[in-house]
């Protein structure tokens, strides 16, 4: 009776697992998408899903699954690297910072979009975004998704009661002096005794390579590297930016009531020096400073801070405004503001690319886009979606001057070494341990030898092994002895 | 009665007879989840990383790389590229501070210890506030050091505001201004052969970080050590007219010094991978070996490099962990 029992499992089962596959096959494979990117990114893709599978654009997929891969760059790229060196196939598209585009389509792990792409289609989106996107040669690897850009905030009250406008620090020389100006007045030293003219991200860390890169910028240096892809900072245009900037900021900190530029006729404080977003927002939010570089966050937080939210019957804010960092020449054409933010790409593994291509459209869409903004406060990389912002985002639109102005960051497949270079001889130029034809010189060194390959040994390498041989022999005949 | 009763349960325990388990099965049994435990989470980990550290892995080449090679100790060892530069000026860095503030903290825990032992009115509450700093993360306490307590005074650092009250100069602790507080003359197998590497400020700025947060942690195993010592010795020490640095050196030192011993070796061992005190300050004058370490893995995906420091690293670990073992072992 069991054994009876049991073959009807059996062979029940049996028809149960072979009609499915039957069945599977009379329908066409179902394909579910799978997407992943930042905790912080991931509710505005989920958020749009349905919409994709119900557009035109998600036709023949049935699901799409969203992945959050960590709060933390770094932890993201680690497990990013992961995935791809065991060729996971299970993404079909991933979210990259702009850095990291290079080092993925360098290793073989993203698809080249070029030839899938309109020939305009890149056009619609934000030029530094592009480049970012953009590895060897004109070749395309990835997709404008939501940015983040370095613009300078300013205090319109303490400005325009000083006579002045913001067009009148479009250039570095209006820049300094007028800020001198405000900085001497000895109103303002009585309003604020702690105010200083510029706060920015000069600490020895990524952001202080941002800075950097937009302060090149701003005198037409738009690439570290020359047309055969060797290292060229050491420039006559390079160091006069740096000096330019070395000259804005207090020589050795003498004490607190130095420090003011209010007569010694300098812009940035010597603390500045070692400051990241964190302290120099805390600086501006405490009303400590007229202007300040910042990424796009700091809209929010001077919005809703005491200190500077003051609005007039419009609604507009009357403390503070944003507007492009200024450049040597003043020009329209000077581009001097770093994007961050993130772009999407294809993994080669990836079984369903035509698919993934068109989600990747999707997200970069209006609709899409837009509800970026609103969802998580993510910039658009889509200059269309700045021409009409949702109710209550309207400010968005201060930005979008900048967005002629975007830069890349240097796109390389070893970028984060390149970036700790410059980051330690940026800040020993800043505060005056290095000359900064030195720094600079010291850079180009620096990038070359990384950019290089890796050393092979000669005549040493017996030295090597001597040296683990003994170092094992020690170890034998301790054993021995003790035996 | 319950005195009766204890009595009575010890006298019963003293009567049963008590083997050691001889069953083999019974001992592998005890013995398995440690055994795993040690296979999975020390050797086999241990094992990889040296087998990597002798490949060339990547993220381009993979985890276990293509090829063995030597290549990455050439590098690091002897090549004198910037990788290499950098590992013998952060070696250097890592011996320097590890000497400096576990030297430190060895006195003041002595110190602290000897203070202690002796009888006073809150001891408890005292034994227990030293152990704060030593509970705290490093990473946030060295993070509050840093933005709250040793910045400039117009990013209202403490010290420095409090300097200014007092009329006094303010002191720049860390960052690209710090002094150089001299030259320290190394050795490199590779051009230039003798160099001089900067100690700055801020190196020190990092070790008092690191005697504030671990002195309290050889307070307490000095401490502890303390505690076998016979009080009859200094009673007999008193009868025979010792001064009380004599009964220090003939007595408690001799006795402690085992225990100490122990307490080097931790400390030293923590103290050359150290990585969180040292972050917060983003200066490559006070990098450890550590911190290139990560580089490598986290930033430039080299994870044979990466692998070669680590492994230069335990090596320097169990180097001067059998140096101090060798030079406190008691002497009979």
């Amino acid at each position: 009776m069991k054994k009876i029992a049991a073959m009807a499992i059996i062979v029940g089962l049996l028809t149960i697992s072979f009609g499915s596959i039957f069945l599977g096959s009379a329908k066409p494979a179902a394909v579910e998408l799978t997407i992943i990117v930042s905790d912080q990114q991931a509710p505005a893709i989920e958020g749009v899903v349905d919409d994709f599978l119900a557009s035109d654009l998600g036709d023949g997929v049935d699901d799409v699954k969203v992945i959050a891969s960590g709060t933390r760059a770094d932890d993201q790229l680690t497990y990013l690297v992961t995935q791809m060196t065991g060729e996971a196939k299970e993404f079909d598209v991933i979210g990259l910072d702009p850095i990291w585009t290079a080092q993925f389509a360098e290793n073989g792990w993203v698809i080249e979009l070029t030839d899938l792409l309109e020939t305009d289609e890149m056009d619609d989106y934000v030029d530094g975004m592009v480049t970012s996107c953009t590895y060897e040669g004109d070749k395309i690897w990835a997709y404008p998704y939501f940015m983040n850009l370095g613009v300078m905030f300013y205090r319109k009250d303490i400005i325009s009661r000083n006579g002045f406008t913001i067009g009148d620090f479009d250039t570095w020389d209006e820049f300094k002096t007028n800020t001198i100006k405000i900085l001497g007045n000895t109103t303002e030293q009585t309003l604020e005794p702690d105010l200083v003219g510029y706060v920015g991200q000069f600490d020895a860390y990524e952001g202080g390579v941002c800075n950097f890169i937009e302060w090149l910028g701003g005198n037409g240096v738009t690439d570290i590297f020359d047309a055969d892809g060797n290292p060229n900072l050491n420039t006559s245009k390079a160091q006069v930016a740096m000096e330019f900037l070395k000259g804005l900021i207090a020589p050795r900190y003498t004490g607190m009531w130095d420090d003011k530029g209010k007569t010694t006729g300098y812009i940035i404080p010597r603390s500045g020096l070692t400051m990241d977003e964190g302290s120099s927002v805390g600086k501006w939010l405490a009303g400590e400073s007229i202007f300040m570089r910042q990424w796009t966050f700091a809209y929010g937080s001077s919005a809703s801070t005491l200190n500077l939210n003051a609005t007039d019957t419009d609604g507009d804010y009357t403390q503070f405004g944003v507007a492009p960092l200024p450049t040597k020449s003043g020009a329209a054409a000077e581009k001097s503001s770093v994007v961050g933010g993130a772009v999407l790409s294809i993994p080669k593994y990836s079984e369903n690319q035509d698919e993934a291509l068109n989600l990747i459209r999707f997200l970069g869409d209006k609709a899409a886009q837009l509800y970026e903004l609103t969802e998580v406060s993510n910039f658009p990389a889509l200059k269309a979606a700045y021409d009409d912002l949702p109710a209550g985002y309207e400010w968005a639109g201060e930005f979008y001057d900048a967005f002629d102005k975007t830069l890349a960051r240097p796109v390389h497949p070893k970028y984060s070494l390149i970036s700790s270079s410059i980051a330690d001889k940026f800040s020993d130029l800043l505060s005056g341990v290095k000359s900064v034809g030195q720094a600079l010189g010291e850079m180009d060194a620096d990038i070359a030898e990384i950019i290089g390959g890796r050393p092979t040994p000669g005549f040493e390498l017996p030295v090597l092994i001597a040296a683990f041989g003994s170092l094992a022999a020690i170890f034998e005949i301790r054993r021995r002895k003790k035996k | 009665m319950g005195i009766s009763q204890s009595t009575a349960i010890t006298s019963t325990l003293r009567d049963q007879e008590i083997n050691p388990p001889s069953d083999k099965n019974f001992v592998a049994t005890m013995m398995t989840p440690a055994a795993l435990v040690f296979l999975f989470g020390i050797l086999f980990p241990v094992l990889t990383g040296l087998i990597i550290s002798f490949t060339d892995s990547s993220a381009i080449q993979g985890y276990f790389g293509k090829h063995i090679t030597l290549v990455n100790y050439y590098e690091l060892l002897l090549y004198g590229g910037i990788n290499g530069r950098d590992f013998w000026q952060f070696t250097y860095q890592t011996l320097f501070f590890s000497f400096v503030a576990v030297s430190l903290e060895f006195l003041l825990g002595l110190v602290f210890a000897l203070m202690l032992n002796k009888e006073f009115r809150g001891r408890s509450l005292a034994r227990a506030t030293l152990l704060i700093p030593w509970a705290l993360p490093t990473i946030a306490s060295a993070t509050i050091f840093r933005y709250e307590i040793f910045e400039t005074a117009d990013s209202y650092g403490v010290v420095n505001n409090i300097l200014i009250l007092l009329g006094q100069r303010p002191i720049t602790f860390f960052g690209s201004d710090v002094d150089i507080i001299f030259n320290l003359p190394v050795i490199y197998p590779f051009d230039p052969f003798i160099t001089q590497i900067p100690i700055t400020f801020t190196m020190f700025t990092v070790i008092i970080i690191d005697v504030w947060k671990t002195t309290p942690f050889f307070s307490l195993l000095i401490l502890a050590a303390l505690q076998v010592v016979p009080d009859d010795l200094y009673k007999a020490a008193d009868i025979a007219g010792a001064s009380s640095w004599q009964k220090f050196r003939y007595i408690t030192w001799p006795l402690i010094m085992p225990g100490v011993g122990i307490a080097l070796v931790f400390r030293v061992m923590d103290a050359i991978r150290v990585y969180d005190a040292i972050i917060v300050f983003r200066d490559e004058s006070v990098y450890s070996m550590t911190k290139q370490a990560v580089d490598f893995w986290a930033l430039a995906q080299e994870y044979g490099l990466a692998s070669a420091v680590a492994v230069m690293e335990f090596l320097l670990i169990i180097f001067f962990a059998l140096l101090i073992i060798a030079l406190t072992r008691r002497r009979t």
